[in-house]
């Protein structure tokens, strides 16, 4: 398989649920609104995400990560 | 649930029930919705309050005292301690209860509360002023008109960014947190006194604490800078416990964000108030929050009532809120910025040698002036930055 870099606009934020607390803290970062609490799940929307990765840096129980997309 | 109120206040934590009430309390109609199934919990929070700051808010009541502290103690990695008594008698409280009571005097106030009720959206007229809140309540929407929504969201608030208002943090003035309920500590703390540990070695940029409850539990938390590339808040505060409380029993773990700039530029838009850690009312050096978020609240309902009655919740005439806040907190908030950012630049030998400058003075040595000079004789080049605290505007007392 070629190991090919990944460009980061392949990726997506994802969360792990068994590890969230939906403490929110990614929430009050991310400048485009992409992340939000529905009904305390957190949620993330690919669309308008621009993989600036300040929720990864920030989530104080490391549940976020950037993982390639399987679209 | 109505269809029309004067006020919707979004959040039932501590800043928003002080809100809902004094709006109540001045024959305003009022609904308090809180997104959560139950108000109070979890806890995302060390639950430390001043109690003098506190009674005007609420009567000091023991069933939400978990302990009464006299103490600070301030150590550096090397476990050197500087032992400092708070400037006002501290409780560390069951915010639980805390909270419970307090949305409980909203109630009694004549505020309709309602929990698992969160905000969807906001109602705004042609001109863009927002006239009310789409709410999901059990499963079902209902929009609800409001002459002013207050947002005590927290803060992920969406209310102040639905508002249009700016409240992303850079992040290295966010602080990221995690915190332990651990039990089986007795013989481990001291019941009457709070620990502070300082060093980028065990925080980053941020610090630990050790809240005592009771005997045996304490809030063990930590708060690390936003900016922090290696390791998350709860890796650090996993180290500190292994090494400090290895058999003990975690009986709750919470985490969360807290920008530390002292509060958002912008608290008010059109028909829209920001109050409590939505408003990023927190102490940018220490990031607590619970007393500045019902000051908060308590001003913003003030400028509220007189706004409603007035017939006018322009940002404008609401801005008297934001006035009330910079003359009360601008400069002291700058000034724990400052020392925010001395501490952030200062290295883990200078900050243990601080720490051990002051731990070996004898107790009736311990003025604070006489604490700086000891200070400033042996660390010299603190001078520069003091000089950074000063032009701050900072009144060393």
């Amino acid at each position: 398989m070629n190991r090919q870099r990944v460009d980061r606009t392949e990726c997506v934020v994802s969360v792990d649920r068994t590890v969230c607390l939906s403490c929110g803290a990614c929430v009050a970062v991310c400048p485009p609104d992409s992340i939000f609490l529905d009904n305390l799940t957190l949620g993330i929307d690919d669309e308008t995400c621009t993989r600036c990765e300040r929720c990864l840096r920030v989530c104080p129980v490391s549940a976020l990560s950037l993982t390639e997309s399987v679209a | 649930m109505k269809t029309a109120y004067d006020v919707v206040v979004v959040g039932a934590g501590p800043a928003g029930s002080v809100a809902a009430r004094r709006c109540a309390d001045a024959g305003l109609d009022v609904l308090l919705i809180e997104k959560r199934q139950e108000i109070g919990v979890p806890v995302r929070c060390a639950e430390a309050i001043g109690e003098y700051i506190t009674k005007p808010f609420i009567d000091i009541n023991e069933k939400w005292i978990d302990a009464r502290v006299d103490t600070y103690a301030i150590f550096n990695a090397e476990g050197d301690c500087v032992l400092v008594p708070p400037t006002e008698p501290t409780l560390i409280v069951n915010r639980k209860v805390f909270d419970w009571e307090l949305a409980n005097l909203a109630a009694h106030a004549g505020a309709e509360v309602l929990t698992h009720t969160q905000a969807e959206g906001v109602l705004k007229d042609e001109q863009g002023r927002i006239k009310g809140v789409r709410l999901r309540s059990m499963g079902k929407l209902y929009d609800v008109q409001a002459q002013l929504v207050i947002a005590a969201d927290g803060t992920e608030s969406q209310i102040a960014r639905w508002a249009g208002l700016k409240t992303i943090p850079p992040l290295a003035d966010y602080y990221v947190g995690c915190q332990y309920l651990l039990v089986g500590l007795e013989g481990r703390i001291v019941p009457t006194r709070c620990e502070y540990h300082l060093a980028h070695s065990l925080a980053p940029n941020g610090y630990i604490w050790v809240f005592p409850k009771g005997e045996d539990a304490a809030n063990v938390g930590i708060v690390i800078g936003g900016d922090v590339k290696q390791g998350s808040a709860q890796d650090y505060l996993d180290s500190f416990v292994e090494q400090h409380f290895p058999h003990a029993s975690r009986m709750s773990v919470v985490a969360g964000g807290i920008p530390t700039t002292g509060a958002l530029q912008k608290m008010v838009a059109d028909g829209v108030m920001v109050v409590g850690d939505a408003a990023h009312q927190a102490d940018p050096l220490t990031a607590g929050g619970i007393n500045l978020g019902m000051i908060g609240a308590d001003m913003a309902a003030g400028v509220a009532v007189e706004a409603i009655r007035a017939g006018d919740v322009s940002a404008h005439r609401l801005s008297a809120y934001e006035h009330l806040w910079n003359d009360r907190f601008k400069r002291q908030h700058g000034a724990l910025y400052q020392i925010r950012k001395i501490l952030s630049r200062m290295d883990d030998t200078r900050i243990s040698s601080l720490i051990h400058t002051v731990a070996n003075m004898s107790l009736q040595d311990m003025t604070p002036g006489q604490v700086l000079a000891k200070v400033l004789w042996q660390h010299p080049r603190l001078l520069v930055e003091a000089q950074a605290l000063i032009t701050t505007g900072l009144i060393l007392k």
